[in-house]
């Protein structure tokens, strides 16, 4: 049989450090789109999840960042400093914005939530739904765990557990990728350069000091992406997840108490057993 | 009518006490959550009229996995007698 090489030539995006100026350039540097051509099932598990949603799912808690914490509690303008509080983990791809562009985001997220025309609202939506935990923050930003021993992800390269060779892309293994450490760096504590905490989840923390300590093995993956959910990445917004997660039994029985009086009363056992490797709920 | 109600949440707090709800405010929680491999047993007793014979109960265990979504994870119905009666 003869074979037929194949020269695939793809424009994936280089995710090359840079301070972007623009919302459209940023995007393009960090484009997903090119990925569906190889990986079109995975991709299409990821949209649905809220990792790819991550920005405009947060828009209301942005919001009030902006508006009551930074402008009125804190009492300065809000500039990239303030935005990656929030997204260092929401759209990791920010911190590769200007100071212009991230005062821009800001601005585009007051508009998507407070303005009362609904085109004005629609656009911002349509410009912000373009940035997100995608295949780049994951597979490149985000992939490397362990900078000061490895050095930053190298542009254009994408890391996975197996570090196969690829025709499109250069391709690393990662070791952390498949690791609860991964996960980690945004599902738990958030500790900024100026060291004040941002408390939107201590999941990871919890996995640690009760499942670890406990003498759990699994790692994040294990639950959440094994055993076929792939990139789909249940969680607490998947009702079959969450059922799977908390073990329930309940018995109920008729007694009459106070002798003499007799009077009917409900006696109800409910027992419950998170299963899941964290507290429940969190994320 | 209600037997019961049982929340697993957690309440953020600033350094002061206060509850708070945004994350740039939380610098420590009180924590009411399921905690994992720790089975909980929750009991639930009430008195109902004098002259029930029999009743239903409804046991519903919910996430809230935004504050404006309630989604159903459990649900069964039991149904219980109360004997001859005196």
């Amino acid at each position: 049989m003869r074979l037929f090489p194949v020269l695939l030539i793809l424009a994936l995006p280089a995710a090359v450090r840079a301070e972007y100026q623009s919302l459209d350039e940023l995007v393009r540097a960090y484009d997903d789109r090119p990925c569906q051509a190889c990986h079109a099932g995975i991709h299409r598990d990821w949209n649905s999840t809220y990792h790819a949603r991550a920005m405009v799912s947060s828009l209301g808690v942005l919001r009030d960042f902006i508006e009551n914490g930074v402008k009125k509690e804190w009492k300065r303008e809000f500039g990239k400093k303030e935005l990656m509080r929030c997204m260092d983990c929401h759209a990791p791809q920010l911190r590769d914005a200007s100071e212009t562009l991230a005062r821009e985001v800001g601005r585009l997220a007051l508009t998507a939530t407070d303005n009362r025309d609904p085109a004005a609202k629609e656009a911002a939506l349509k410009s912000l739904g373009r940035l997100g935990v995608n295949c780049i923050v994951c597979h490149n930003t985000m992939a490397v765990v362990e900078r000061n021993r490895l050095g930053e992800p190298l542009p254009g390269v994408f890391y996975g557990p197996s570090g196969r060779p690829s025709p499109a892309h250069g391709s690393a293994r990662s070791a952390a990728i498949g690791s609860s450490a991964f996960c980690g760096q945004c599902h738990g504590l958030y500790t900024p350069a100026d060291r004040e905490t941002v408390f939107c989840t201590s999941l990871y923390e919890s996995y640690q000091d009760r499942y670890r300590a406990d003498g759990g093995l699994k790692s994040c993956q294990d639950c959440h992406m094994r055993e076929g959910r792939g990139h789909r990445i249940t969680g607490r917004h998947d009702v079959d997840k969450v059922r799977e997660a908390i073990g329930f039994e309940a018995d109920a029985v008729g007694i009459r108490q106070y002798p003499g009086r007799w009077i009917p009363t409900a006696v109800l056992t409910v027992r419950l057993d998170n299963r899941a490797g964290h507290r429940i709920p969190d994320g | 009518m209600t037997m019961g109600k049982r929340e697993y949440r957690e309440i953020g707090l600033d350094p002061d006490g206060y509850q708070r709800m945004g994350s740039w405010q939380i610098k420590e929680i009180i924590d009411f959550t399921l905690q994992p491999g720790k089975p909980l047993t929750e009991r639930f007793v009430t008195e109902l009229p004098e002259d029930t014979k029999s009743a239903e109960i409804e046991i519903r265990v919910s996430i809230w996995p935004d504050s404006k979504t309630e989604a159903t994870v459990h649900r069964v119905v039991k149904r219980i007698g109360f004997g001859r009666g005196e």
